[in-house]
């Protein structure tokens, strides 16, 4: 049985979240405690609001460090929209602000002569060429997933995408899947069930 | 700017724990479950759905968290509430509760700082302004109190001001459509299309899959009532009508 853990540090859609996680049978833990989110063996970060008061809450509660601690021990970490855009080195956001450095790798401001920002709705997400081992997607088919953000990371490598999605005629880095580490901009948990696949299918092959 | 799909949007008018309904947001009449009937339109499709308490603007119960803790437990697309929310900690209760977005209308019209105040606490994503306009000669009017009362207010300078302040999407209902299923009011959507550059979810009027065709390039996104509660249409029937015209949807 593997220890799953859903981080509450106040910024994130726990309920929405958690209710996923109980649909698709995992069995996970919301918690704050940096003890309990060290020993992790799997750790959910999710996310929604700003960069700069998101990333000091969580290092408020001690939990950046835990995070990077529970990484050492060879833990993984899915993080989710601004979850995922916290795994970065930094962010442009308000000023610039550092990030938690597990991607390499800067999040950027959405460019709104090129569409409308908040970049609200379901888009599709492309494949990248890439190929992982522990996690394959090959054998999904691929439907529109909902994007809710105004920032979007940019990774300094282009062998960890995962799935890029179309904004205007531009690509975005949709997914980044790194070692221990992956995350999504857009919401699998509000992705209908075709996110849930997509969650169902990381959660499975990182165990 | 490339056509983004689609969203189509459910709106769920809430009243004592019922999904009501009523035209130009008067005389309601309870239409159905709020669990059941969302749970309905996300197994046929829905993109989003939104609901909206008409009363607690009024009496200030926030009886709706339960509604949506339900609802966010099984149905996995976006969910936006509206009805009640004056103060950074309602928005907090209610995103807590599994909502994805709060639509805010009479407290923001008292306080437009309010917008600023929100959208920095919980992020632009999750702030909705939403305006009832009701025409008046040659402009819109802002009503409020689920279009109980008159603000002085002009729709497309409140819309503009709000959008400025940080919202995140603006959700406009047109109390002249509402409930009539004869079309949208495509006048106003022409004006505000001139001016704001967030997202648009227009709300009142729809009747047919036409009137869905109708909109759709001038629009984000479509918030549909009448015709889903009385089983009028379908949302399948409503996306093949668009596919069939080549318009991208989920």
């Amino acid at each position: 049985m593997q220890n799953i853990i859903i981080i509450d540090y106040g910024y994130g859609n726990i309920y929405s979240i958690l209710s996923a996680f109980k649909v698709l049978k995992f069995n996970a833990k919301v918690s704050n405690n940096p003890c309990e989110i060290r020993k992790a063996d799997i750790l959910v970060l999710p996310g929604v609001g700003a960069f700069k008061s998101a990333i000091t809450a969580l290092k408020k509660l001690h939990i950046d460090t835990a995070i990077k601690e529970a990484i050492k021990r060879g833990g993984y970490i899915v993080g989710i929209c601004l979850g995922f855009q916290m795994l970065f080195d930094q962010s442009e956001e308000f000023g610039l602000t550092k990030g938690l450095g597990l991607l390499t790798g800067k999040v950027t401001k959405l460019d709104n002569s090129v569409n409308k920002v908040p970049n609200v709705g379901w888009r599709h997400l492309i494949k990248s060429e890439n190929n992982f081992n522990k996690i394959n997607f090959n054998f999904m088919k691929l439907d529109m997933v909902y994007f809710v953000h105004s920032y979007i990371p940019v990774s300094s490598s282009s062998d960890n995408i995962l799935f890029y999605t179309k904004f205007g005629d531009k690509l975005l880095h949709a997914s980044v899947f790194s070692k221990q580490v992956i995350g999504f901009q857009f919401h699998p948990e509000k992705s209908g069930p075709v996110g849930l696949n997509i969650l169902d299918t990381t959660i499975r092959g990182l165990k | 700017m490339s056509l983004n799909p689609i969203r189509l949007i459910a709106r769920l008018d809430i009243k004592s724990n019922s999904v009501v309904k009523g035209i130009n947001l008067e005389g309601i009449r309870k239409v159905g479950d709020p669990k059941a009937l969302a749970k309905k339109y996300y197994n046929e499709g829905i993109d989003e759905i939104i609901y909206m308490d008409v009363v607690a603007s009024l009496y200030g119960r926030n009886s709706i968290k339960e509604v949506i803790k339900e609802a966010a437990s099984e149905i996995f697309v976006p969910l936006t509430v509206g009805g009640g929310i004056r103060n950074l900690n309602d928005i907090r209760e209610v995103l807590k509760s599994g909502a994805d977005k709060v639509a805010i209308n009479t407290e923001a019209i008292k306080n437009p700082f309010f917008i600023k105040e929100a959208a920095e606490a919980v992020g632009s994503q999750a702030i909705v302004i939403s305006i009832e306009a009701k025409k008046n000669n040659n402009s819109w009017e802002v009503y409020y109190n689920n279009g109980r009362e008159r603000s002085g207010k002009d729709v497309i300078k409140w819309a503009l001001e709000a959008q400025n302040l940080g919202a995140g999407e603006l959700l406009i209902t047109s109390i002249d459509h509402e409930g009539l299923k004869k079309g949208m009011d495509l006048d106003l959507l022409n004006e505000l299309r001139k001016d704001i550059a967030i997202p648009i979810i227009f709300s009142g009027g729809i009747g047919s899959a036409q009137d869905v065709l109708e909109v759709v390039p001038k629009v984000d996104a479509i918030a549909i009532a009448s015709v889903l509660h009385y089983n009028l249409i379908g949302i399948k029937q409503i996306k093949q009508n668009l596919n069939n015209h080549n318009i991208t949807i989920r």
